[in-house]
């Protein structure tokens, strides 16, 4: 499978805690990347869109606070969540090979 | 209620126009997120106000803004709606046509000793007007390219 486009991953990596608006998926991608990634709602929507599209992300109800009544909820799918793991094998993979060339120390912490 | 008198009018005035710039998004796109997208910035906007005023708005409303235009043409290049292609193309066809009817109209008496440089000015003009909006179609269609054939997700 080709690499996951990092809006998607991020998405996707946010979704994988629970079920979430579009707002606190926002806020959980700025704060899984420390401050790096900020996905603007034209990005956020169109992503979801694509992803919905392909069965990996559903709409659900969502909780019935009075606040967030109002509020579009997403979630994984299990074909969703198998995208986001086969990613993250990925990833891993490449980040062990790198380590084995000795590209980055093994106990490099960010 | 003391908090939202301190909370300035122009933060409501930008929420109203993002409101009514996510209504350029293709049909679609608009009906299923532009209310969540209206609904997001005006909360993002509440939060910079409170976190750091001007400065932390002027950072958001940048990067709302860039996303706002980028993903504008990305939804209507997904549609499949020549749109983005056709704008630089009706305003290339106004502007041969108004070119052209100022050029037929009758030559104006210019006093004497005054040089007649208006048609060439005109025809530079023009030309520079022309190219500029090739060059745009040209690089818009090029590098949107691997938004229109991207297979991956």
């Amino acid at each position: 499978m080709a690499a996951l486009t990092p809006a998607v991953f991020h998405v996707l990596l946010a979704l994988a805690r629970g079920e979430r608006h579009g707002y606190r998926i926002q806020k959980d991608v700025l704060e899984q990347t420390a401050g790096d990634v900020r996905l603007g709602p034209g990005t956020l929507y169109g992503t979801l869109q694509r992803l919905m599209a392909v069965d990996w992300v559903e709409e659900t109800e969502g909780p019935a606070t009075p606040e967030d009544e109002r509020r579009r909820y997403y979630r994984l799918t299990r074909s969703g969540r198998r995208a986001l793991k086969a990613e993250v094998e990925r990833m891993d993979t490449l980040v062990r090979t790198a380590r084995a060339h000795q590209v980055v120390p093994r106990t490099t912490n960010r | 209620m003391e908090q939202e008198a301190a909370v300035p009018r122009t933060l409501y005035v930008v929420a109203a126009l993002y409101g009514a710039a996510v209504r350029l998004y293709p049909p679609d796109f608009r009906r299923e997120f532009a209310s969540e997208m209206s609904r997001d910035f005006s909360q993002a906007t509440q939060e910079a106000w409170g976190d750091g005023a001007w400065r932390s708005l002027a950072g958001l409303w940048t990067h709302m803004g860039t996303d706002l235009a980028c993903t504008l043409i990305v939804q209507w290049l997904r549609s499949g709606w020549p749109a983005i292609t056709l704008i630089p193309v009706a305003f290339a066809t106004a502007g041969v046509s108004a070119a052209a009817r100022i050029l037929a109209l009758p030559p104006v008496a210019l006093p004497a000793g005054q040089p007649d440089r208006d048609e060439a000015a005109l025809l530079l003009l023009v030309t520079i007007v022309l190219l500029i909006v090739m060059a745009t179609i040209i690089l818009t269609l090029w590098f949107t390219r691997p938004l229109r054939y991207r297979t991956r997700i």
